[in-house]
């Protein structure tokens, strides 16, 4: 009856560790995956801002959610006048 | 009579079966893997010259000679010079892009490839690792210990972020300030965990044969705490599905600084290969062993019931694949481990992953090593070695040159 009762409750524990752990595996991987863009350090996202035509500019930025995963001494704005103009078709520039 | 010989054939036959879903088995892992690997090979890729910029504060243009990145300013003066290194880490390996200007002081570090463990590399910034870098001349040392402190809980991590930032240094010295660095020396790096590694795989391949079973079993739990204590508590370096799946992307690390990596990977394929045991998991795993502590004290036993015996056996097999096909198809094994053994050996983790701990330890309680029996991807890796080698073996047996009748 003893035995009957303890192999019940191990089955019990068994189940839910087992559901329990495959869930949380599950889980381990979906948040290493999920953190793999923004949470990684060195992941940068630059955008080209155009606040005039004559100095458009390069700013750095990581995801707003986590923490600034900026290493080193980074600019977060480039002026990029002079490398851009020469690229780009007039009438885009008299805009 | 006739029953014997009618149960003994159909014994037979249960075995060809058996050894036919076997080769099966083999034959369609090794595919599937092999499906993730070139998958995995065609996604690495990288883009180094949005960071160039980064790493030369002041520079307007990056021009680029060779493996040497020229930042500018807008007047067309050079500020600085960039280079791209790389060297492996826990996971794989580390790019990293250094920027150093004409006075041979390190501007900025870019950390741009990686494949640690999401959880352990966020160490590197809280720790602000890379920080001891800047202004540092180009001719330092730059070694872990020597004139940069390491991470606790991310050494390996750091040996990569460093020796890529040599590297890197190293190709700005001799291309951009040209004054080449001589040759790097490189200590192999020999110690305690890697003799207490090699005494732990001696004892218990010896210890395997040891017929006295009081004195296996003591030798077992001299083994078993050795490895619970000095490869868990002191130098938190069990075996993990990661290591294997960097094994098997190629990212295999510099041999000088971690020859503990070899020789643990190394250590359980030789043993298995040769003797068909498996030397680690019973005898010295750090993990197995806590269980098997609690189990001791709680007096838990093996518990399998039998209808569900088949589902359980293929459970820690199916998560084992699903880490491997993960690791090698995204190149990244840090994120397809899942194993909470830093978590209970270096109290660091996720949410998650405590969870993990917290239900394996409970569950150590009622049943024998629950995360090995039923989760845990290493054994059914080791029962694939084991596998394998008995396909070898019968292969071998069949198509030997027979000796010549007489």
């Amino acid at each position: 009856m003893e035995t009957k009762t303890s192999s019940k409750v191990k089955s019990f524990v068994l189940l839910i560790f087992v559901i329990s752990s495959v869930f949380l595996v599950i889980g381990i991987w979906a948040e290493g995956l999920t953190d793999q863009e923004p949470a990684v350090p060195g992941h940068i996202r630059p955008t080209l801002v155009w606040s005039s035509p004559q100095a458009p500019e390069l700013t750095l930025t990581t995801n707003p959610d986590s923490s600034d995963q900026r290493l080193g001494t980074p600019t977060p704005t480039v002026d990029l006048t002079n490398l851009l103009t020469e690229d780009l078709p007039a009438d885009l520039l008299d805009e | 009579m006739e029953k014997d010989g009618l149960a003994s054939s159909g014994n037979v036959n249960r075995l060809i079966l058996r050894k036919q879903r076997e080769r099966l088995g083999i034959v369609l892992t090794v595919l599937i893997v092999a499906a993730a690997w070139i998958i995995g090979y065609f996604r690495e890729d990288s883009d180094v010259l949005e960071s160039a910029m980064v790493v030369l504060p002041g520079a307007s243009q990056i021009d680029q000679k060779n493996a040497l990145f020229i930042g500018k300013t807008a007047e067309d003066e050079i500020v600085g010079y960039a280079a791209v290194g790389e060297a492996t880490g826990y996971g794989g390996p580390i790019k990293v892009i250094v920027g150093v200007d004409l006075n041979g002081g390190i501007l900025g570090v870019e950390i741009i490839e990686n494949r640690e463990t999401p959880g352990f590399f966020r160490l590197v910034d809280s720790t602000g690792f890379v920080d001891q870098f800047i202004a540092k001349r180009f001719d330092s040392t730059l070694a872990i210990n020597v004139d940069i402190d390491g991470i606790s809980g991310a050494t390996l991590s750091a040996e990569g972020i460093a020796a890529s930032i040599r590297q890197a240094v190293r190709i700005i010295a001799s291309d951009g300030l040209e004054s080449p660095l001589p040759a790097e020396k490189r200590q192999i790096k020999f110690g305690i965990p890697e003799i207490i590694l090699i005494g732990l795989y001696t004892a218990g391949y010896f210890s395997h044969k040891q017929k006295n079973v009081k004195l296996k079993s003591r030798f077992r739990w001299i083994t078993l705490t050795t490895g619970m204590v000095v490869l868990g508590f002191i130098y938190t370096a069990p075996l993990t599905i990661s290591q294997v799946i960097a094994l098997l992307s190629g990212y295999w690390p510099d041999w000088h600084n971690n020859l503990y990596w070899y020789l643990l990977i190394g250590g359980i394929l030789f043993v298995t290969t040769v003797d068909a045991k498996n030397p680690y998991c019973a005898w010295f795993c750090p993990f197995g062993a806590f269980q098997e502590t609690l189990a001791a004290i709680s007096g838990a036993k093996h518990f399998r019931p039998r209808p569900w015996r088949k589902y359980l056996t293929w459970l820690p097999r199916i998560l084992a694949m699903t880490a491997i096909v993960l690791g090698l198809a995204l190149r990244q094994p840090g994120v397809a481990g899942y194993e909470p053994f830093a978590t209970l050996f270096d109290l660091r983790g996720t949410a998650i992953e405590w969870g993990l701990l917290v239900v394996t330890i409970l569950a150590s309680l009622f049943l024998y090593r629950p995360f090995c029996n039923f989760i845990c991807p290493i054994d059914p890796f080791v029962d694939f070695i084991s596998a394998v080698r008995r396909l070898g073996k019968d292969a071998w047996i069949q198509w030997k040159p027979k000796p010549a009748q007489k």
